[in-house]
């Protein structure tokens, strides 16, 4: 009689999984957009796009359903950690290490393609009469790699191709992984691949030291942290238990900004755009996120102050306010954007020095950095 | 349409559970054709139509043969005719085309013959077979009833990749389903253990072995032996699992399926492999084949003989490609052997020993059946022995194996009868009842959630 008692929950519990998710599938409101995966879920599949011969609406209609399940982020997330705690987060795009960062996977990266992107870098100097700085961020794994079990830190070739841009001819690598790898500091976002306001400004320092500038200090800047943000590598990851942690900004101090975008309308006095903080990507907060051309001005520097080209990534978007003191215009292009002449930009500027700002991913595997002009 | 997906789970089995438990008894068998072509037309809209031509031709052959003696032979070589014409023709065309160009390439290199596998068409012809062949044996009685038969067939369960049910064990049942909730609540837990396999076990080994299986050289000697025992576990747990949710299942519709495995990776010998592993293929061909070409009964090289040819055809109903003969002729040699001469030797060896050399000749096995294209075969087990590869472990192998080692561990266990032993031991004490509920209700929600997290998810046995 007993046995039987049981036999009934089993049944009753399982018809009723498998009854509620279809009914809950139907009733709760359709998302077209999962914030906290950060991309669009897939759309309902066409029957009339389909042809027999080539049948493959089923496969469609899986993702579909996978997409839209009822309680996907917990799934997702429940799934994440089994991978996690059962060891095997190599096969995860995000690591997490002893520590708690959520970092990325290492990038393969390929010593050739790595020195096709150099020679048009390098080619760039010549055309402007500018000699190219290279600020290259290492990943984090690479720089936190003693917190990472040890078969996972081996992954990380991030030393092997900063040596090969330190011997490249025609560019200079500007000093910095090393310091990175010495100090223990929080260089990074636990929840984002991104650089703190620490990493930014120690890259800051970096930079003018190279140019021959002397970097202004701390005090020059006002500190301020805005609590709960959530970064790209903790939405990837789906480890979503993970907690959200401060977004750090330093905002120079006493300078007549102007700001201006090539593809947006107006005239800008501040660099930072709050309206993305109600967004679900904070990090645009910097410059509203990426652009062709970015223009920052500073009415307050010197006549005489030099005019910088610094072609970037979304690191750029970080380091740009420490820079805007020291000043007079710094325009920013990004490649991915920006298809046109960037040597005609240095002209139209005047400008008088040449940074390439890249994450070591973007450095080794960024396409347009090849079409560069 | 696969068990271990969204759509099967919560759209297509609550519509058909739900009909099939409210309808009359009478209304059931019909019903359940009707879900088992829907099942089988969502993923072949076409092939449907060539299958439902099958089974009325052979329920047709089935009335023939019943009702006229005198022609019962000619029906019986019409039916096998049929059947294997249309299995060479969808399955081996391709193969046979491609073989011949390569030994005449001049005048046909121009052509070439691609026909689109239908899912499940060893299965369900196999299955075809053994009702016509039965029946003509006088074993079975005739099935009047197409609805009943086409049931048969189709029955959604075990109709694309098995068991291969044989008419005479569901004969009575097609009349008198199973229904209590004992069975059904049986059918649950067999359909969820099934899932686990295959989810949590099959999956994650088929990522590991995917990343190993990809660049041989980088691997290492240990690298490439780790990678060969993930694809020897992926595959277990890929076709057990999905047999486990056959039979599952087909509890839940009150059909009871022979087993079709029973722990293969713990036999002492190769005979004693082929007991255990795909027990429903391995009993076909002996009952259809292997004894009716005389079996062990016309003398030793005769036995010898017989042993290839179903050797050689059970690793071509695996693939219309080359290396699954040279793999189904490893076993036939093996087997030989083993009957002739090793047979006895192994005795003498401890049982550890025997069970460790059959799933190390298991796992071979498995590197000649994976690798359709011989060159890759060659580079792999190169690999294996330290030919064309980097020491021991390579770096990016290194943090693979060891981040599954966990698992690979699991899966060892999971593959004994370790499990189902203390399962039954426990199942003496009442606290073990809800324990055992709430394992299953874990076990589902983390199926569940890699479903709905991966895409990663193909079965490997589809291929036949």
């Amino acid at each position: 009689m007993k046995r039987n008692v049981w036999n009934l929950l089993t049944v009753v519990l399982f018809a009723l999984v498998l009854l509620a998710v279809p009914l809950a599938f139907l009733l709760l409101p359709y998302r077209t957009f999962s914030e906290a995966e950060r991309r669009y879920l897939a759309e309902p599949p066409k029957l009339s796009d389909e042809k027999l011969s080539d049948w493959s609406y089923d496969d469609k209609v899986e993702t579909f359903l996978a997409d839209h399940l009822p309680g996907r982020n917990a799934l997702v997330s429940v799934n994440a950690y089994l991978t996690l705690y059962t060891g095997r987060q190599v096969s995860a795009d995000v690591f997490c290490d002893a520590e708690g960062y959520l970092v990325e996977a290492p990038v393969d990266f390929d010593a050739k393609e790595l020195h096709k992107r150099l020679d048009r870098i390098a080619k760039l100097g010549e055309t402007t009469g500018l000699a190219p700085r290279l600020l290259i961020v290492p990943s984090t794994g690479y720089v936190r790699s003693d917190k990472l079990p040890k078969t996972l830190a081996a992954l990380y070739r991030d030393g092997e191709a900063l040596q090969q841009i330190a011997d490249a001819p025609g560019v200079s690598l500007v000093p910095l992984a090393e310091r990175f790898q010495s100090e223990g500091q929080s260089w990074y976002y636990r929840t984002d691949h991104h650089w703190t306001a620490d990493g930014a400004f120690a890259a800051y320092e970096a930079y003018m030291r190279a140019a021959g500038h002397e970097p202004l200090s701390r005090d020059a800047f006002t500190r301020s942290g805005i609590d709960g943000y959530s970064g790209s590598t903790r939405s990837r990851s789906a480890l979503w238990l993970h907690p959200t942690e401060p977004l750090t900004v330093d905002e120079p101090i006493g300078c007549g900004i102007s700001v201006t975008f090539s593809d947006r309308e107006g005239t800008y006095e501040s660099l930072f755009f709050a309206e993305h903080l109600d967004e679900y990507d904070w990090y645009p907060y910097f410059l509203d996120g990426n652009h062709p051309v970015t223009v920052i001005g500073n009415t307050n520097a010197a006549a005489d102050a030099p005019v910088l080209l610094m072609v970037k990534d979304s690191f750029g978007n970080t380091l740009a306010p420490y820079l805007v003191p020291s000043y007079r215009t710094i325009v920013m292009v990004d490649p991915r954007y920006y298809k046109k002449s960037v040597s005609a930009l240095a002209e139209q500027y005047g400008a008088t020095e040449l940074l390439f700002c890249y994450s070591i991913e973007r450095i080794a595997t960024d396409e347009s950095l090849k079409l560069l002009k | 349409m696969v068990f271990s997906s969204l759509t099967f789970l919560f759209a297509f089995l609550p519509v058909t559970l739900t009909g099939y438990y409210l309808l009359p008894k009478k209304a059931k068998i019909g019903f359940l054709l009707l879900m088992s072509l829907v099942f089988y037309a969502w993923g072949e809209p076409l092939y449907v139509l060539l299958m439902i031509g099958s089974i009325v031709a052979n329920w047709g052959i089935g009335l023939g043969m019943d009702k006229s003696a005198r022609h019962k032979k000619a029906l019986l070589i019409l039916s096998v005719v049929l059947n294997l014409a249309l299995l060479f023709a969808f399955k081996y065309t391709g193969l046979f085309w491609n073989t011949v160009k390569g030994l005449f390439p001049a005048p046909l290199s121009e052509r070439t013959v691609s026909i689109r596998l239908p899912i499940g068409i060893s299965f369900f012809t196999f299955q075809i077979m053994s009702y016509v062949i039965d029946l003509y044996r006088g074993k079975t009685k005739v099935q009047k009833n197409p609805i009943k038969f086409g049931a048969y067939v189709t029955m959604f369960p075990q109709l694309i990749a098995g068991p291969i049910v044989r008419y005479v064990d569901v004969e009575a049942q097609l009349d008198n389903p199973d229904l209590s909730i004992d069975s059904i609540a049986d059918g649950v837990r067999q359909f969820l253990v099934g899932l686990g396999k295959k989810v949590l076990l099959a999956n994650t080994m088929g990522v590991l072995w995917a990343q190993l299986s990809a660049a041989p050289a980088d691997n290492g000697v240990l690298g490439a032996w780790v990678g060969l025992f993930a694809y020897t576990f992926q595959i277990y747990f890929d076709f057990s699992g999905y047999s486990d949710m056959a039979c599952g299942l087909g509890r839940m519709l009150g059909f009871r399926f022979e087993k079709n495995f029973d722990y293969p990776y713990i036999a002492d010998s190769v005979t004693d492999f082929w007991r255990r592993w795909h027990i429903s293929l391995s009993t076909w061909f002996r009952e259809y084949v292997y004894i009716p070409l005389g079996g062990n009964r016309k003398g030793l090289p005769r036995q010898i003989l017989n042993l290839l040819i179903v050797w050689a055809l059970t690793g071509l109903w695996h693939g219309a490609s080359w290396n699954f003969v040279v793999w189904g002729m490893y076993y036939g040699v093996l087997l030989t052997l083993e009957k002739l001469f090793f047979g006895r030797v192994l005795k003498k060896l401890p049982k550890v020993v025997r069970c460790l050399l059959t799933f190390l000749i298991a796992s071979i096995g498995w590197g000649i059946f994976y690798f359709t294209d011989f060159s890759a075969l060659g580079v792999y087990f190169g690999s294996l022995v330290g030919i064309g590869n980097r020491g021991l472990f390579g770096a990016a192998s290194s943090a693979w194996c060891l981040g599954f080692l966990p698992t690979l561990v699991l899966a060892a266990v999971a593959a004994t009868p370790l499990g189902t032993f203390i399962a039954k031991k426990l199942a003496r004490y009442r606290w073990f009842r809800p324990v055992q509920l709430v394992l299953c209700v874990v076990l589902f929600a983390l199926c569940i959630a890699s479903l709905a997290s991966q895409s990663y998810n193909p079965f490997i046995y589809f291929r036949f």
